[in-house]
């Protein structure tokens, strides 16, 4: 009942339940395997963790350290899900994840994805009421510097569907994916890919100003996601994914009230 | 996200393939695959001291991931292209894994 009436009366307090307790159950999911990846000591190849916001030095995190962090990151979302303690505990999972996250970020599926976790959970500690709009701004925003980097290196030939080519080849030539093949031997369907793909990161920022079209343009991006996790084993959709949740939640709310 | 501009022909990528003692070669495909890039990346230009420690990571990493690797004697550095719509391979370098002792193959 209480949820139900999260549908109608606070989408902002929706998206963050729904935001934070999917992250939370991605960490239960993943956490062994994080756990594991830790344990073959990352930064004997990769080197220690960047610097936090490139100034400050983090500490070398010992296992009971890197455990200790998880699991208070967890439990901390899980407060914030079922609203115990909220501005505490949105303040513990942002101190947790900076703990956690820097020493697997090689992981495949952390490296860059884990970006908007402590923008959003900033966001809902000191900025509540424009939670929304500022995790909708912080996803366009991801999405235009990628458009603007493609018009940047290569301009509009970016679109032309080589490019895209090379790296479905490039994928391929490390993990040999049939469907990958698939893509790169249909030239044409690459040049429409790549032409959609940097008009929708353009243009993102009109998601931004109307639920409608952010609902065509948030449907684009999951199956964009879905595509590139199929065919380059590239998964944005585990930690990054739930961010796309704050274009749904004001459909949902609407449709409920 | 895919932001450079590049063709497929163009595209060489570097793994590491297992040999056993039968001579047969499997691709290593760790289940933390970005190892590969990462070390196979390092090894190319690499000095025989840093190419002894990248051969003492991958033997750490295999450990880990099978436990026994005796049945693992080398490690071969393959070079892979696009050509002519399928992949090609060429080996560039030969490691031996039981030891420090490497075989350069150009």
């Amino acid at each position: 009942m209480a949820f139900l009436s999260l549908l109608s009366s606070d989408p902002a307090r929706l998206f963050l339940v729904v935001y934070c307790g999917t992250i939370a159950l991605q960490m239960l999911v993943h956490f062994r395997d994080q756990l594991n990846f830790f344990r073959t000591e990352p930064y004997q190849i990769y080197g220690g963790p960047p610097r936090l916001l490139g100034i400050f030095p983090l500490p070398h995190v010992r296992e009971s350290l890197f455990l200790w962090a998880g699991i208070l990151f967890i439990i901390s979302l899980a407060a914030v899900t079922f609203n115990f303690a909220m501005q505490p505990a949105l303040a513990l999972a942002v101190v947790s994840f900076v703990i956690y996250f820097p020493p697997i970020l090689p992981l495949a599926y952390i490296q860059r994805k884990v970006n908007l976790i402590p923008i959003v959970l900033a966001a809902a500690l000191l900025a509540p009421s424009d939670l929304l709009p500022l995790t909708r701004l912080a996803v366009a925003l991801v999405y235009l510097s990628a458009g603007v980097e493609k018009l940047r290196t290569a301009g509009f030939r970016w679109a032309d569907g080589e490019s895209l080519r090379a790296y479905l080849v490039e994928n391929y030539l490390f993990h040999s994916r049939p469907q990958t093949v698939f893509l790169i031997e249909r030239r044409g369907l690459c040049t429409l890919l790549s032409t959609v793909v940097l008009f929708w990161e353009l243009s993102f920022w009109l998601a931004i100003l109307s639920p409608s079209v952010a609902l065509i343009y948030a449907m684009f991006g999951l199956l964009f996601h879905s595509g590139t996790s199929l065919t380059m084993r590239i998964h944005y959709w585990i930690y990054f994914g739930p961010a796309y949740f704050a274009f749904f939640v004001p459909f949902l709310t609407r449709h409920a009230s | 996200m895919f932001c450079g501009y590049k063709q497929a022909q163009d595209v060489v990528v570097l793994c590491l393939a297992l040999e056993s003692f039968d001579g047969s070669l499997r691709w290593w495909n760790p289940h933390f695959y970005r190892y590969v890039d990462g070390i196979s990346g390092a090894l190319v230009n690499a000095t025989d001291e840093k190419i002894a420690l990248c051969v003492d990571q991958v033997r750490r990493l295999l450990q880990l991931e099978y436990g026994d690797i005796s049945w693992c004697t080398a490690l071969r550095l393959v070079e892979r292209r696009w050509v002519n719509g399928a992949a090609q391979d060429r080996v560039v370098k030969a490691f031996t894994l039981n030891g420090i002792s490497l075989a350069a193959k150009q």
